[in-house]
């Protein structure tokens, strides 16, 4: 049995002015993030391979420093433009009998690749989301006619969950606009403008929306490795009004995400009675 | 400010090859023992060539009290070194590692201690350090 950890680089600062995107280096947070979840990870690694991209061979280093493993080489086939069947093959050639492989790349190639693994329905499939910093365990079979794989755990820098890594039903908030500025003062970076701050009571509301993603109860992690999560898969997902408690370091802004499902209220919810002067779009430029 | 240079190999053909697992445990030796030299390191500014963000990031790793990569496009293979000494100018602050190709490196070491590129020579493996007063310049090397 091969065990495949699935990782997905983290948030990479924006191009330099004509730079090309395969350049662009993890954002210092990023770093930071995942360098806790490469200290949390405690398992030797046998092989890592990782797609040639700046953002991710750093990912993979950082990984590298923190994990025991073998040998650490590039795949191409785990750049962004290869096809999901031909990163199949190059991993089982390259992963051969080793016994744990971890593999860093990008959205959307890990999931579609934890699909074929996994043998997921289209409609499954289509609500897997492997967060930036993300690393997924699988465990299958054999490589590549795969099995009964089963996607055991998946980390991020906030929490461990057990089974497949869906889509969250909350919609992403900004949150925390604040302490990133801080920390871009610390770093001195004078590359990019500290991120506008937002209004603290924004922060708050937007914290009690952002807990679910935290804690998965058990019965309902249970379900989700036989059955997918019994969660709703409308593709703009309501926010809960439930309270929750909060967890865990705030989310980082990152560069927006290009989602299939990107719920354009984002920035709709937000509380009521706040003395916002900006219109409610820009409420999700992250 | 105080500026060291490590040597990366620039890729030979149109492939960017990584490290071999020789190449990553030898410069993992490399940079613990730099690190136990107890030079305060503040910036790591690298290359974006493959094997050079590897090295940076191993020095990174080696070197540690917080995460100081950054990837500079001026010390790219063929770029200019006055692009290198002006973000230098700009930007260095304390202890900067750049690591880059030979030839650029040896044109900003060159030029900020004052003699001709071809005099100066960086060892496969070597860090050298260059201590940068402005005027006038002050220059010691050591390789490990």
């Amino acid at each position: 049995m091969i065990r495949l950890y699935l990782v997905r680089h983290g948030a990479a600062e924006d191009a330099a002015a004509g730079a090309p995107d395969a350049l662009r280096a993890l954002s210092l947070k990023a770093r930071r993030r995942f360098h806790k979840t490469a200290r949390s990870f405690g398992r030797k690694l046998d092989v890592i391979l990782t797609s040639p991209l700046v953002r991710a061979v750093q990912t993979a280093e950082i990984l590298a420093g923190e994990v025991k493993h073998g040998a650490l080489a590039v795949l191409q086939e785990l750049a962004p433009d290869q096809s999901p069947e031909a990163l199949l093959k190059a991993v089982s050639k390259r992963a051969g009998k080793a016994g744990s492989v971890a593999l860093v790349g990008h959205e959307p190639q890990l999931s579609r690749l934890l699909a074929a693994l996994a043998h997921l329905p289209a409609a499954t499939a289509a609500k897997l989301d492997i967060r930036p910093g993300a690393v997924v365990r699988v465990d299958v079979n054999a490589l590549p006619q795969a099995k009964n794989a089963e996607a055991r755990w998946w980390i991020k820098s906030r929490g461990r969950h057990k089974g497949l890594p869906f889509k969250s039903e909350e919609p992403r908030k900004p949150a925390a606009k604040k302490k990133a500025a801080k920390a871009k003062a610390e770093t001195a970076s004078a590359k990019k403008p500290a991120p506008k701050k937002t209004v603290a009571p924004k922060k708050a509301a937007a914290r009690k929306k952002l807990a679910p993603r935290k804690a998965v109860p058990k019965p309902e992690a249970a379900a989700a490795r036989p059955a997918p999560k019994p969660v709703a898969p409308a593709p703009v997902p309501p926010p809960s009004a439930a309270p929750q408690k909060f967890m865990g370091t705030p989310r980082p802004p990152g560069p927006p995400q290009p989602r299939p499902a990107a719920p354009p209220p984002v920035s709709a919810p937000p509380p009521p009675p706040r003395a916002e002067e900006k219109p409610p779009d820009s409420g999700n430029s992250s | 400010m105080r500026v060291y240079l490590v040597r990366s190999a620039t890729a030979e053909g149109a492939v960017d090859s990584a490290l071999s697992a020789k190449g990553r445990r030898r410069f993992r030796r490399i940079a613990r023992a730099f690190a136990r030299l107890g030079e305060p390191v503040d910036q790591i500014w690298t290359s974006p060539a493959l094997r050079a963000i590897q090295i940076a990031e191993l020095l990174n790793a080696a070197t540690l009290a917080h995460d100081m990569v950054d990837v500079a496009l001026e010390l790219r293979p063929g770029g200019s070194p006055e692009a290198v000494l002006e973000r230098l100018a700009y930007e260095g602050k304390g202890g900067v590692v750049l690591v880059g190709h030979k030839r650029q490196l040896a044109e900003v070491a060159a030029r900020i201690v004052g003699l001709s590129a071809e005099s100066v020579y960086l060892k496969k493996g070597a860090i050298a350090r260059l201590d940068v007063r402005g005027l006038p310049l002050a220059e010691e090397s050591q390789e490990q």
